[in-house]
């Protein structure tokens, strides 16, 4: 021991200062880009005038819009949260447990809809149930009825996209807790002669409710958080749930006070997502259950026999209703001519994917939205690789990390509008002390994308990393290496897959995001969500379909070549 | 493994040219500032050799975006030195931008062309917009030139009626029609809190004793909706989910030329002249370039771009879009902008408060 105590002590060079340097650099930063606008956002709340008090928040209620826009993210997020959880938990359990044929590839179709930003899921939706959508067209035409038949612009219509688009994170996180049962445990309600119906109620969902309940509130959290899908179908009849209300209060410039009130506003859906995150974390500790363990031989699939064909059609009715049907819809969109014009082929044209790379501001929005991800993918994953080692060997445990960890957490946790704001709030002056002006730049972008996305990049790496025995370091180290060279030649070998991971699993978030951009962008830094959101705006229904029809493309490529390089352990 | 390493490197490289590339726009706008400024040879702006001239200048418009971006392709083409970035928006959103660069310090902005009159005409009075005698204005009708040169109208938009052929058989021509059963439910107008042109539009409505706020009224009554653009009201006539709307009239023409079963209706109480007028702030860093750009928008070549993108130009020699009527034939409200200037909020309060 003694020895190594001394060569550590020796080699107090560069390399083993590195990742002390780096950790007090990131504290740094997280101060700056996270605790300081967080501080800035809280204060303003508070603020009216030149004094604090309560008033922002009376008002908030006294509003009739702002309070209408409360419940209505309730009347909306709820329902979607339970219908999302049921299709999710149902479609978890026939690929887990059943001998479903072509078990990969449904798995692959049914993860589909997570990779589409859901505002372009809700921009296509609009081409199939829009009030003279696809679908609301064949109705009006084939039963010559002057309304549509459906809505999406509606409250209804918005619990419809987030469950479809939702119903992919509860699938997400209870598939594999229900592939780990171990069998004996329902075998051994068989053998005491309960009946199939009494095994899944009283054995098999009590050992899943914890993932099901942890998938649950994650789906709820993400929906309350959501701004893509209100702010594409609330817009025509001005329904406006929280993240949307808090936007408008924010470039609200008539309002006098608008961004404290919208501080306050934010404060209010801010405690929603912070409970959230506190109970899951709390149930994923205790949801480990021993019988979970995954050692046990599997459970023997359930035959499906007479119920293969209904089965079978249902899932072929989730992936058509889920993924191909949109995506059909916004690419039959991008290549009509006009709007209006019946759909024959001389009616079809490539015109608009021409119109749409010529235009100057979407070609710079690409090139943001690409640079920004590369960026933020890059520092993520390499911030987050010297942060895990950091925090699950170094410093494990104390209260340093869990500062940092919850710091980074932070900004995930919280709806983007909040922390779009904070940067707003923050930033939008020239900073103190050294006075510069990160508001209307490209770096305020930057920041953004890195304190909103580095929560996935550290846990996807520390997850990794807490697998890695540290024996197999402190092997290393024995027979004389360093520990920069044990880090070099051993832990990051066996690594590389989830690095890999945690940089496409930011950038593909990234390329669509449209939360922060929205708030944070500014000429020359657009960005793709930017344009789109303002394409679907300006009635370029033709023009938007292309542009989501280029979104979807890149996304899915991105993660064909996630899949290609983890071999598919990774991706979907 | 190797193949993921090599990704890495390629989105890195992607990443430093990306970089590189943004570094440019400000080499450009640093090396216009020394030719440039001092020269004032206001009567240089010809179409023609613009060599000291150059830099970056950012334009605010509400302009439709690809129309825009056509046009500027055709400036760039002429002015290869000076490059245009554009920000589009909404009326309404491009002020709330103007304002927020004022509070956090720096408009950003050289150029501004928006629908809102009433807003260059404040600018002016708080002396931000740069008084230019363009050499291109000099046969130029007096009406299109605004307090001496501050600010220009470049082309000529009406707010007019909008209906959809293949839904409506026999046109509107009253502005009243939309509140009739005809149009129950399927009539819809601009946010005028977003869009310029259709505050403009209830302003005038409302100040003309014929119409009033009873004709709004009337249209609530026929289960009026609403739509954030024009262009989205455009979009969605031609779809057929509107029958009728309240629009600026080369937005319609140009679906129809499309092929878009669409029709534009000049009303007989008459239609509303849309000012969208361009100006330079005076506090732009590159004023220079900014005035070419002034110029080219009145020039014949601008002109003749209107034209071809659907608009009636300044410049009746130009020529006329096809389909649309001469201008002198178009009956029209008188512009009081008087009366907008002083119930400005109230008339959205109003509205607000009507629709809710």
């Amino acid at each position: 021991m003694a020895t190594i105590e001394r060569t550590r002590k020796d080699s107090f060079d560069f390399a083993t200062m590195a990742p002390h340097l780096v950790w007090w650099g990131t504290i740094f930063l997280l101060c700056v880009t996270v605790f300081y606008p967080s501080v800035v956002l809280v204060a303003n709340s508070f603020r009216t005038g030149d004094h604090f008090s309560l008033a922002n928040f009376v008002q908030l209620f006294q509003t009739p819009r702002i309070y209408t826009s409360m419940i209505n993210s309730f009347k909306v997020v709820i329902p979607a949260t339970l219908l999302g959880t049921a299709l999710g938990v149902v479609l978890a359990w026939i690929v887990a447990r059943t001998n479903l044929p072509g078990k990969r590839i449904w798995q692959m179709f049914l993860a589909t809809p997570y990779l589409i930003p859901p505002f372009v899921g809700a921009i296509s939706w609009t081409y199939l149930l829009g009030p003279i959508g696809l679908v609301n067209k064949w109705y009006m035409e084939l039963f010559n009825r002057p309304d549509p038949l459906i809505d999406i612009y509606t409250i209804g219509g918005m619990i419809f996209v987030m469950a479809i688009y939702g119903y992919t994170i509860p699938y997400i996180v209870v598939l594999p807790a229900i592939q780990k049962i171990d069998a004996a445990v329902e075998e051994a309600g068989t053998i005491s002669g309960a009946s199939k119906l009494r095994i899944m109620k009283d054995i098999t969902l009590p050992l899943i409710a914890p993932a099901i309940l942890g998938g649950m509130l994650l789906l709820f959290m993400n929906l309350l958080a959501d701004f893509g899908i209100p702010a594409v179908l609330g817009a025509p009849k001005r329904i406006t749930l929280m993240t949307t209300q808090i936007y408008q209060l924010i470039v609200n410039f008539d309002m006098p006070n608008h961004l404290q009130i919208a501080a306050a506003n934010s404060m209010l859906l801010a405690v929603f997502g912070l409970i959230g995150l506190q109970i899951y974390q709390k149930i994923i500790k205790s949801g480990k259950y021993a019988v979970v363990s995954g050692k046990g031989p599997s459970v023997e699939p359930i035959k499906l026999g007479k119920w293969s064909v209904p089965v079978y059609l249902f899932l072929m009715v989730v992936v058509l209703v889920t993924t191909v049907a949109p995506i059909a819809a916004a690419i039959f969109t991008s290549l009509i001519k006009a709007v209006g014009v019946p759909a024959t082929l001389e009616n079809l044209t490539l015109r608009n994917y021409r119109i749409v790379f010529d235009i100057d501001s979407i070609k710079r929005a690409m090139i943001n939205s690409v640079s920004l991800s590369a960026a933020a993918g890059l520092l993520i994953t390499f911030l987050g690789l010297i942060l895990a080692y950091m925090i699950v060997r170094v410093r494990t445990g104390t209260v340093g990390s869990r500062i940092v960890e919850s710091l980074i957490a932070i900004p995930y946790a919280v709806p983007g509008t909040i922390v779009g704001l904070a940067m707003i709030l923050a930033f939008a002056s020239p900073l103190p002390v050294i006075g510069i002006n990160l508001y209307g730049t490209y770096w305020i972008l930057l920041i953004a994308y890195l304190s909103r996305f580095m929560n996935i990049g550290l846990q996807t790496i520390t997850g990794a990393m807490t697998q890695i025995h540290p024996s197999l370091e402190e092997a290393c180290r024995i027979s004389g290496a360093t520990q920069m060279q044990a880090f070099k030649h051993v832990v990051f070998p066996l690594l590389r897959p989830s690095i890999y991971a945690a940089f496409f699993l930011v950038i593909m978030p990234a390329l669509g995001e449209i939360t922060l951009s929205s708030l944070l962008w500014s000429v020359n830094h657009e960005t793709i969500g930017v344009v789109v959101l303002s394409l679907q705006e300006e009635g370029k229904v033709t023009l938007t379909a292309s542009l989501a029809v280029v979104l979807m493309l890149s996304v899915f490529t991105i993660n064909l070549v996630l899949r290609t390089i983890t071999k598919g352990k990774l991706g979907l | 493994m190797k193949k993921g390493l090599v990704v890495l490197l390629s989105m890195m490289l992607l990443l430093f040219t990306a970089c590189a590339s943004k570094s440019d726009p400000n080499a450009g706008q640093s090396g216009a500032n020394q030719p440039g400024s001092n020269t004032s040879n206001t009567n240089a702006g010809n179409t023609d050799t613009q060599k000291e001239v150059s830099g970056t200048i950012n334009l605010y418009t509400s302009e439709p975006q690809d129309l825009v971006n056509e046009m500027m392709n055709d400036f760039k083409s002429k002015h290869p030195k000076i490059d245009v970035k554009i920000y589009r928006s909404g009326t309404g959103e491009v002020i709330s931008k103007l304002e927020a660069e004022a509070a956090a310090g720096k408009i950003q902005a050289d150029v501004l062309w928006f629908a809102d009159i009433d807003y260059f005409n404040k600018l002016a009075q708080e002396g931000k917009l740069e008084e230019y005698k363009s050499p291109e204005a000099q046969n130029l009708d007096q009406r299109y030139i605004y307090e001496n040169g501050k600010y220009y109208e470049v082309r000529q938009i009406f707010n007019v009626i909008g209906y959809n052929t293949s839904k409506i058989k026999t046109a509107p021509t009253s502005w009243k029609d939309l509140a009739g059963s005809d149009f129950k439910g399927k009539v819809a107008i601009a946010n005028p809190n977003y869009s310029g042109a259709a505050f403009l539009t209830l302003a005038t409505l409302v100040n003309d004793s014929n119409l009033g706020w009873d004709y709004f009224a009337s249209l609530k009554n026929n289960d009026v909706k609403f739509e954030q653009s024009n262009g989205n009201l455009s979009s969605k006539l031609a779809s057929g989910e509107y029958y009728g709307v309240s629009v600026v009239d080369f937005m319609v023409r140009n679906a129809k030329k499309d092929g878009s079963p669409v029709d534009v209706v000049y009303p007989k109480e008459g239609s509303v002249l849309v000012p969208t007028p361009v100006g330079i702030l005076s506090q732009s860093a590159n004023k220079e370039a900014a005035k070419v750009l002034v110029d080219y928008f009145l020039s014949m070549d601008g002109q003749k771009l209107f034209v071809k993108q659907g608009y009636i130009p300044v410049k009746p020699e130009a020529g006329a879009p096809e389909g649309a009527p001469k201008p002198e034939d178009i009956k029209l409200f008188p512009l009081d902008l008087n009366f907008i200037g002083k119930n400005r909020d109230s008339l959205k309060q109003k509205f607000t408060e009507l629709f809710g």
